[in-house]
């Protein structure tokens, strides 16, 4: 029954995304009204909810007949991680990949811009073009539903990694949310390719759908690093593994794309650039999503090989072909750009921003595919380690921490330097302070050190604008400070929310060189009641608890931990035998302090359960990194959350600078 | 202020002109499209399934010591013979449904030189032996690996694993999860030759 209904919702589906993708092309070029385009659109979200309800249905009424669920389900498995097994296999994640889609292509449907009213019908032609291949991808290639004959009793289960944890409930959707959602840019950079009219209006509609895609891909990584280090139980949360790069590879070029946005909102320049960008990011997408679902690389998040990988590769292919193609053909229709200024300006910096960070996804997108290369060429299987990634990423992740101190202080068109080396003096100065201090106190590695100097003084610059911005509302209006620090910032909330963004990457940056250049770690063999030292905290092994359920084996320790002589309690690191999984997986146990965390793995426990190696890993400022996520989503949020009365007063803030050149266009 | 913008539209000449020069550009992208093709769809085809081990067409680790049914059981002694070893533990649910499949193998391979041998490992000899009568017996016997030690010596990922072990002690198969219905057999075939 379950077979029927799924597949059903699935041809259904497949069919509306067909005519709805026709009917949009025939309403971009006049030929038809938008009803039916908009009936069929809303058909596409409904068939897509309508399969991942059967399968959920399917996985929680344990329908062993249906292949996802033989594949995937087990009867002893907790219902929140059997409705959450939804995506923990390819076929499954393909469907919560085509709910978002057409959530997306309904919402987009829904609000048409003025600006931007000859691009909506061709970029909805694009979204669901795009939906046309998943369907298609989820209906031939990897069918969740098709029947299993004679039916299994029971499954073996997800696999074990994502059993483990409740944030496997939240990671995988919103790294979806994110990643789906950069196919709305794309959509309307084709639309603009396509109708010619690639000016300003195509940012205008895009650059919230932007925002909100890189703020729930931002979410999306952050979690997933924080799983990593939560469950994964090495100590650290990012490996450069393929799937981390696959989602860190768009996120670096659609904060290029948010940067240059900028540009072009102010002058015709950067259109191409900005056009590849948007196609860029996509086509990094779909990358990302053929690299870890086609087996290709060797990976944790890899699925197992199917038909799935050659299709999404045609896919990839096809859609570079035919953006690049577009390119070539509107290259008359393109138009000259504005000359740029190259000296000391906003827009030089905006410019430098996106060197940097196409850099950043250019190096590691070397990284992550240079196996293959190498494999397409002589047949050797090689791999591309962390060594690789860290040298070629942080000198470049530091320079773009530095444009982000100078960068918002820099005026639009020619700067002045001195007035620029006056806003900087201050901040610098606190910056060499910090560093010269750090260094008194102790501290070595010229990397950390650089990364602490350039925090502080970003930090400080984006204090000193915030106050300098304050002290001029509170002077204009007699508010108080408060009302005044409001006022500023609601005033302007897309900068000032930037450069809370900016704050939260700093603080990242921060906690990254701190817990990556100072963190300690010793292990040790203990009898029960034994201890060990590791920095200022002691580690006491109080326990060895053997448990065996229909799921796992498991080995629990109780270990108390102590710092200086002072007790923070007792921890639990385990580890667990699953059925068919790989080795023996630990669960740490994690001591969150303001400025340390204690991270306590169990490596192994003897056959008479008397000793247990347990491994003690002090990380400075661990917390501060989760805290710099949340510092960038409120940033996010800031920026990009809708005025009161969208349309009605659209920009009550524009400077008069602004509205002279808009007068121009 | 415009509300909309208008597509600039060149004069014919210049526009005949830079069609002329599309098509190196797109002969560029076909040639790019293709390299990236092919170094992308290098992966394809390989058997995640397959692992390669170290240990392969090398000497198979030991295997000795007491067994679920109470004898012994010494790897070293079975040279001359085709074995096939299979991790399992009872707690392990793809193991029991590739239990018959390894039955029905060692009825089938009965006629050869063929000893099939099982590592149960991380287990309680109590469990395993519940778990064999539910499966209503074992042809072949068990070595007892409660602390998981044959499992770290032969390189296991995790269970079940099964490894196919030559005439002349060396490691030539090896299969990561549960069995497929015949890859005993075609595992095993090759090794039999002029038997």
């Amino acid at each position: 029954m379950n077979n029927l209904l799924g597949s059903g919702a699935l041809v259904a589906g497949f069919a509306s995304a067909i005519s709805a993708a026709g009917w949009w092309a025939m309403v971009a070029r006049g030929r038809h009204t938008r009803t039916p385009a908009r009936q069929m659109t809303v058909a596409m979200l409904v068939s897509a909810a309508a399969a991942c309800g059967v399968l959920i249905w399917a996985l929680v009424t344990h329908d062993f007949s249906v292949r996802y669920v033989a594949e995937n389900g087990a009867r002893a498995v907790p219902l929140y991680y059997t409705v959450i097994s939804l995506w923990a296999a390819l076929e499954g994640s393909l469907l919560l990949w085509l709910l978002v889609l057409a959530g997306y292509a309904v919402l987009v449907m829904r609000h048409v811009h003025p600006r931007a009213a000859a691009l909506h019908p061709w970029a909805m032609t694009v979204l669901c073009g795009v939906a046309v291949f998943f369907f298609g991808l989820a209906l031939f290639a990897g069918n969740a539903f098709a029947p299993v004959s004679p039916v299994p009793a029971d499954g073996p289960g997800p696999n074990p990694l994502l059993q483990d944890h409740p944030l496997m409930g939240v990671h995988p959707p919103l790294l979806y949310l994110g990643y789906v959602g950069l196919t709305v840019p794309f959509a309307y950079a084709v639309a603009a390719l396509i109708t010619g009219r690639t000016g300003r209006g195509w940012l205008l509609v895009t650059r919230r759908w932007t925002l909100t895609a890189w703020a729930f891909l931002t979410a999306g990584i952050l979690l997933g690093a924080w799983w990593s280090y939560e469950v994964l139980g090495w100590g650290g949360y990012w490996a450069w593994d393929p799937v981390e790069n696959a989602s860190i590879l768009p996120w670096f070029t659609a904060t290029a794309l948010l940067h240059s946005v900028m540009v072009q909102e102010r002058r015709a320049a950067l259109r191409v650039w900005n056009l590849a960008l948007a196609a860029a990011t996509f086509l990094l997408v779909i990358l990302g999503t053929f690299l870890t679902r086609s087996g290709v690389v060797a990976s944790v998040h890899a699925f197992t090989q199917s038909a799935i990988g050659p299709a999404l590769l045609g896919f990839l292919v096809v859609v570079f072909v035919a953006v690049g193609g577009l390119f070539v053909w509107r290259a008359d229709r393109l138009g000259a750009d504005d000359r740029l200024e190259v000296g000391l300006s906003r827009e030089a910096v905006f410019l430098g921003n996106n060197v940097i960070l196409v850099g950043l996804a250019f190096t590691v997108l070397i990284g992550t595919v240079f196996p293959l290369l190498v494999e397409a060429i002589n047949g050797q299987r090689v791999s591309v380690g962390a060594p690789y990634f860290n040298r070629m990423a942080v000198p470049l992740a530091l320079a773009m921490v530095v444009l982000m101190g100078i960068g918002p202080l820099v005026p639009w068109g020619a700067g002045d330097p001195r007035a620029l080396g006056r806003r900087l003096a201050v901040p610098a100065a606190l910056g060499l302070a910090t560093v010269g201090g750090l260094g008194l106190a102790g501290l070595d590695g010229v990397g950390p050190l650089l990364t602490f100097g350039l925090g502080v003084f970003v930090l400080a610059t984006i204090a000193a604008q915030v106050m300098t911005a304050t002290r001029a509302t509170r002077s204009a209006t007699g508010r108080g400070t408060l009302t005044a620090l409001a006022l500023t910032v609601v005033r302007r909330r897309r900068m000032y929310g930037g450069l809370v963004v900016h704050a939260g990457v700093v603080l990242a940056a921060i906690a990254i060189a701190a817990s990556s250049a100072y963190s300690v770690e010793g292990e040790q063999t203990l009898q029960v009641g034994e201890s060990f030292t590791v920095g200022s905290y002691t580690a006491t092994l109080e326990g060895i608890t053997p448990a065996r359920t229909d799921r796992k084996m498991s080995i629990t320790t109780q270990v108390a931990i102590a710092d200086a002589g002072r007790q923070l309690g007792v921890y639990e690191p385990a580890l667990s035998f699953y059925p068919a999984a790989a080795q023996a997986i630990g669960t740490p146990s994690v001591k969150t302090r303001l400025f340390e965390d204690a991270y306590l793995v169990l490596t192994s426990v003897n056959d008479e359960r008397t000793q247990a190696t347990i491994q003690l890993i002090v990380s400075p400022l661990m917390l501060w990194l989760w805290i710099a996520g949340g510092v960038m989503l409120a940033g996010a949020v800031l920026a990009g959350w809708p005025s009161r009365g969208r349309g009605r007063v659209a920009r009550p803030a524009a400077r008069p600078r602004d509205q002279r050149r808009e007068a121009a266009v | 202020m415009t509300a909309v913008e208008q597509p600039a539209i060149e004069q014919p000449d210049a526009l005949e002109q830079r069609r002329r020069r599309r098509w190196p550009w797109l002969l560029g992208l076909v040639v790019v499209a293709i390299g990236v093709f092919a170094v992308l769809s290098t992966g394809f085809g390989r058997d995640p399934t397959v692992v390669e081990s170290v240990l392969l067409n090398e000497p198979a680790p030991p295997l000795h010591g007491p067994t679920l049914d109470g004898g012994d059981f010494d790897l070293a002694e079975h040279r001359g013979e085709i074995v096939v070893v299979n991790v399992w533990a009872s707690w392990c649910v793809p193991c029991r449904r590739e239990y018959p499949l390894l039955e029905q193998a060692a009825v089938q391979l009965a006629p050869y030189d063929v000893q099939f041998v099982g590592i149960n490992t991380q287990d309680t000899p109590e469990d395993a032996q519940t778990f064999l009568d539910e499966m209503g017996g074992s042809s072949y016997p068990s070595v007892l690996d409660p602390k998981g030690r044959w499992g770290v010596e032969w390189g296991t990922f995790g269970v079940p694993e099964t490894f196919v072990v030559d005439q002349d002690g060396r490691l030539r198969e090896k299969r990561i999860g549960e069995l497929t219905p015949g890859w005993i057999v075609q595992a095993v075939a090759p090794l039999l030759e002029g038997q």
